[in-house]
């Protein structure tokens, strides 16, 4: 099988030759291979200072990099689009994935953000999105289209540029359930998380939804959002694969589970357990993407995440 | 309905406005500013940090309940100075140094005042010295530590080390909380309180000031 044939397999719900593997982010590159991408090359400042010809040139050296990277030397099934995500830059980022699909051809998917709905504010923007909640809930309403609408737009320049998969990362849910009631999350969310997949769907691209957190008080409204596979089933907040398989396993592919908690600071046989427990039930039947709970982010001892990668490789045939 | 239990229930509600003027309204009545804010506002708040603990209300219910009892806590002020009023205790609250997240260190202010502390709110990125001084200054009894971060909790050991080595650990309890932490993490770093939750971050506040009066 290909790269893109296994991964859209797995998101079928269908049985590829082996599980396929990716991680949404990728931030072990220094750690693990010694150098990274300086990605404040890509700038606007940048391209005033050092000239179209000049720009053109990091964009494709870029493309080759993580070409490399994420086909070679990680082995994924699906390259993570990184970069920037400054909505200013989005001519550079369209013009460097239309450079890495020329540069990897049609036999391996690419992977970017695509999400648009409510997330978990920030700082005092928790408390403006509380207070419009009670104050202004009809304007909630107005903005949570226009956002959707927005990203619906920018989903269909990224697909002609060479996307085929989009992550819909907008956060719902801490540790202890979602950010706002399941009621409110219907009303505010689910309509227009929908909406973004169908036409995602529509454009015969696939759709990932991620959200950290204990997503149970609203995994059937994520189902039932459409997505193709659910990511991170974060189990620092509870989340068990085991039970998501055999609820909604005829429905939705899954991804991730791999305890991020314990690859930062458990044992090595806690580290063990979890991955064993993820392939142990994740695995049969296919309709499963191994990856972490959250990112390979920085901090994570990546002796760690080699040996997450050779347990895969170990078990990863069907 | 009592006004007393009318306010509570506004308060619930997130009805700041009519919050505010039913403590107005309650002053007017005689009602002393003391019981408005026990029986009224705190008791509200109280219900609310209840129903945040069991799922039964979200975030932004609570964030909206907390203006409402800001508002009305605002009309009672001054009448609670003049009465010699003293808060339950004090706390200093803040997220670790190197975490920029608030929402978790903002939730356990708003459960603390509405239990009846007085909340010195450090705010984000703060250096374990910093709670330390705060805490010798404003004679805090509790200093509570938030962080959202893996790579960041570690940061609650040096908030630990700090308390021990100026000399003021046996007069504060600290408490600790946010998405990695657990209890075995707590109790690994030497802090005395871990909640999963703010609510119960707020009831376990009030237990440890009985043992340290104790």
């Amino acid at each position: 099988m290909t790269k893109k044939e296994r991964f859209t397999a797995a998101l079928l719900r269908k049985i590829p030759d082996r599980i396929p593997t990716f991680e949404l982010e990728f931030q072990l590159e220094d750690e693990i291979f010694g150098r990274s991408f300086d990605y404040s090359l890509i700038s606007r400042e940048n391209l005033s200072s050092c000239g179209a010809r000049e720009y053109d040139k990091i964009l494709h050296e870029l493309a080759e990099h993580n070409a490399d990277l994420f086909l070679n030397k990680l082995d994924y099934d699906c390259i993570p689009l990184c970069g920037p995500q400054n909505p200013d830059l989005e001519k550079d980022l369209t013009e460097y994935i239309k450079i890495l699909r020329k540069l990897v051809g049609e036999d391996v998917c690419m992977w970017f953000h695509g999400d648009g709905t409510y997330s978990i504010p920030d700082g005092n923007e928790m408390y403006e999105f509380a207070y419009s909640l009670a104050d202004d809930f009809e304007g909630v309403l107005e903005k949570a289209a226009q956002k959707a609408d927005a990203a619906i737009e920018r989903n269909k320049r990224y697909a002609d540029a060479g996307v085929d998969i989009f992550g819909l990362c907008s956060d719902y849910c801490y540790n202890s359930g979602p950010f706002v009631s399941p009621e409110m999350f219907s009303e505010i969310i689910f309509p227009y998380l929908s909406k973004i997949i169908e036409e995602i769907r529509k454009m015969g691209c696939y759709a990932i939804k991620h959200t950290d957190g204990n997503i149970m008080p609203i995994i059937d409204m994520l189902v039932d959002s459409n997505p193709h596979a659910l990511h991170s089933l974060d189990p620092m907040a509870g989340v068990d694969i085991k039970l998501v398989k055999e609820r909604y396993g005829g429905k939705v592919a899954l991804c991730g589970n791999v305890n991020c908690a314990l690859l930062q600071t458990g044992t090595d046989d806690e580290v063990r357990e979890s991955i064993d427990y993820c392939l142990t039930y994740g695995k049969p039947n296919g309709g499963y993407i191994f990856c972490t709970s959250n990112v390979a982010f920085k901090g994570m001892p990546p002796e760690r995440y080699n040996m997450m990668l050779e347990i895969w490789k170990q078990n990863r045939d069907y | 309905m009592g006004i007393l239990e009318e306010i509570s229930l506004l308060l619930q509600n997130g009805k700041a406005k009519q919050v505010k003027e039913l403590v107005s309204q309650a002053l007017d009545e005689g009602v002393s500013a003391e019981e408005i804010l026990q029986k009224g506002l705190l008791a509200g708040m109280d219900i609310i940090g209840e129903k945040f603990s069991k799922n039964e209300v979200y975030v932004p219910e609570v964030l909206v309940a907390a203006r409402a009892m800001n508002w009305g806590a605002e009309v009672l002020k001054p009448h609670l100075a003049d009465s010699g009023f003293k808060s339950k205790g004090r706390a200093c609250v803040g997220t670790v140094k190197g975490d920029l997240h608030d929402i978790g260190k903002n939730l356990v202010k708003m459960m603390l005042e509405g239990k009846g502390f007085e909340v010195i709110d450090l705010g984000v990125d703060v250096p374990a010295e910093a709670f330390i001084s705060a805490a010798a200054e404003h004679n805090c009894q509790i200093i509570a530590c938030s962080a959202l971060l893996t790579t960041t909790m570690g940061a609650m050991k040096e908030v630990v080390d700090a308390a021990k080595r100026s000399g003021i650990r046996d007069k504060v309890k600290i408490l600790v909380g946010g998405a990695p932490i657990n209890k075995e993490f707590c109790e690994s770093i030497g802090a005395d309180i871990y909640t999963s939750d703010a609510a119960s971050a707020a009831n376990e506040a009030v237990e440890a000031l009985t043992s340290l009066v104790s």
